[in-house]
């Protein structure tokens, strides 16, 4: 049996609902009847749970947690205050084991041990314990009541529970274990320690937000937070928003721009001696249409030269005289398109 | 004993409800200054400028929009003019066909001449385009030689401050 002390044992409260899972439970002041002596219940959880399926050890040193979790047990079950008469059962199938005892406000009141299942027995350890017959007699037990023959305890008792399940559930309410821990989330260290982490996170998340609204301070300066720019913001974004469109339109003019000069040099570049440029039609950037006309020798040397600015077309050459002329139609490659209109600008 | 615990608690609520007060307050600014950088954001390369760097933003901005605004043609007439005083600096004689088209205004010039004065005429065209920063564009060329004389037909693509360079 632990013995917990209260700060160890209160969690969160709320309300009364403290009451039950610390088994502070008290006598409501208003409640006339019940005029008990009873203090609060500071006696923490006990361990009983592994004698109620299989008991390791019997005797008096355990009846005590023992019969204190039944009388919690009976009390919560049953809203039921002292006194009363518990009869525990906790009978094997090999050897029997029962404990009875009376429970009233000098505390708990308990017989030696029986080792019988008679009802005859238990009937005569209850006629020890108490005469008042107005006191409820509760059977606990992981197996049903022994009736008797002709004995008047079996209508007398309440059975609570007959079952090593149910016993085991009944008592294990009684140990105040279980609801303890359900409903006492933490105990007052941990609670401590729970705060003071979620404290430190938060201060550590403004922190790190102060942090950011600084470095945003310290990218854009001052201006960022002054409402009084903010139509001049606006003015700037159009202005810029139009000087952008205008720019654009003419940087698409300049980009379709083809410089004379350059077409000059290429024409010179490529066509050598002797021949002469009838025709020439060049639109866009790609596509430039030629009609030379030249001794046989000199325009096929340009041709060669031509051939290097992209793809030609099919060519028509026919040489009957001395001078021939030649449309020649070239696809002008990316590269040489690059060298052709990038120099411009 | 038991007061120590307590005082520890009263430590981790004070801690836990300041933290929370703080968070509140600094994510309240944060949550203006993350709106005000999205919107400083929108201006690029001109963010965090305060207000007299701003205002001259703005007129730097203003007087390079009606600098090129400027360099565009008012009318077809005006393109005209231009045309053909430069054909007659070097003795062309210029057909001149203007054609609208959306925004732009084309034409088409056609003329003939010796080689020399048709080269030079170009030129000229040429550093026209560059003193017009782009408003004036050569987008082709459609020359031919027939005994020693060349006949030019140009495209030209002006850009015109009024829609298709009709007064407005």
């Amino acid at each position: 049996m632990a013995l917990l002390l209260e700060d160890e044992a209160t969690g969160i409260r709320s309300g009364s609902i403290c009451f039950l899972p610390n088994s502070q439970w008290e006598m409501p002041a208003t409640d006339p009847e019940q005029t008990g002596t009873w203090q609060p219940d500071r006696v923490g959880p006990v361990t009983v749970e592994w004698q109620a399926v299989r008991p390791r050890a019997r005797g008096t040193e355990l009846a005590y947690p023992l019969m204190l979790a039944a009388m919690r047990a009976i009390v919560r079950k049953t809203r039921r205050m002292p006194p009363f008469v518990v009869i525990v059962d906790l009978s094997t199938p090999s050897s029997a084991y029962i404990e009875v005892a009376r429970i009233g406000d000098e505390g708990v009141n308990r017989l030696p041990a029986l080792y019988s299942r008679s009802a005859g027995g238990l009937a005569r350890a209850v006629e020890l314990l108490t005469t008042d017959d107005s006191e409820p007699i509760f059977y606990l037990g992981n197996r049903p009541f022994p009736l008797g023959d002709n004995s008047q305890i079996g209508s007398l008792v309440l059975p609570l529970a007959n079952h090593p399940g149910t016993l085991d559930a009944l008592l294990a309410l009684g140990t105040n274990r279980q609801t303890a821990l359900r409903l006492v989330l933490l105990t007052a260290g941990q609670l401590t320690l729970v705060l003071a982490l979620a404290g430190l996170g938060l201060w550590s998340w403004s922190a790190f937000q102060w942090l950011q609204i600084q470095a945003a301070l310290d990218r854009y300066g001052p201006g960022l937070l002054q409402p009084e720019l903010l139509p001049l913001k606006t003015q700037l974004r159009s202005a810029k928003s139009e000087h952008d469109g205008q720019f654009r339109l003419f940087a698409d003019a300049r980009k379709k721009h083809i410089p004379s000069t350059l077409l000059a040099g290429l024409l010179r570049r490529n066509s050598g001696t002797g021949t002469h440029i009838e025709r020439m039609k060049l639109s866009g950037r790609e596509k430039l249409e030629l009609t030379m006309a030249g001794t046989p020798l000199a325009v096929l040397q340009s041709l060669g030269k031509f051939e290097s600015l992209g793809k030609l077309g099919d060519l028509n050459f026919a040489a009957r005289e001395s001078e021939v002329s030649l449309p020649i139609e070239i696809e002008l490659s990316p590269r040489s398109e690059r060298r052709f209109g990038g120099k411009h600008s | 004993m038991a007061s120590i615990p307590r005082f520890y608690q009263w430590a981790g609520w004070l801690l836990l409800a300041s933290g929370g007060l703080a968070a509140l307050v600094s994510s309240y600014f944060n949550a203006q200054i993350v709106q005000a950088v999205t919107e400083e954001a929108t201006l690029l390369e001109d963010a965090g400028l305060d207000a007299g760097q701003l205002r001259a933003r703005i007129v730097q901005l203003q007087t390079q929009t009606a600098q090129l605004e400027s360099v565009k043609l008012t009318s077809q007439v005006q393109a005209l003019n231009l045309l053909t005083q430069l054909g007659n600096r070097h003795g062309l004689t210029l057909q001149i066909q203007f054609q609208n088209e959306n925004k732009d205004l084309h034409c088409l010039l056609e003329t003939r001449g010796s080689e020399e004065k048709i080269w030079s005429f170009l030129s000229t065209l040429d550093a026209l385009h560059r003193r017009s920063q782009g408003s004036i564009t050569l987008q082709s060329y459609d020359l031919s030689t027939r005994e020693g004389r060349v006949e030019l037909r140009l495209k030209i693509q002006m850009i015109s401050r009024t829609p298709g360079g009709a007064k407005a």
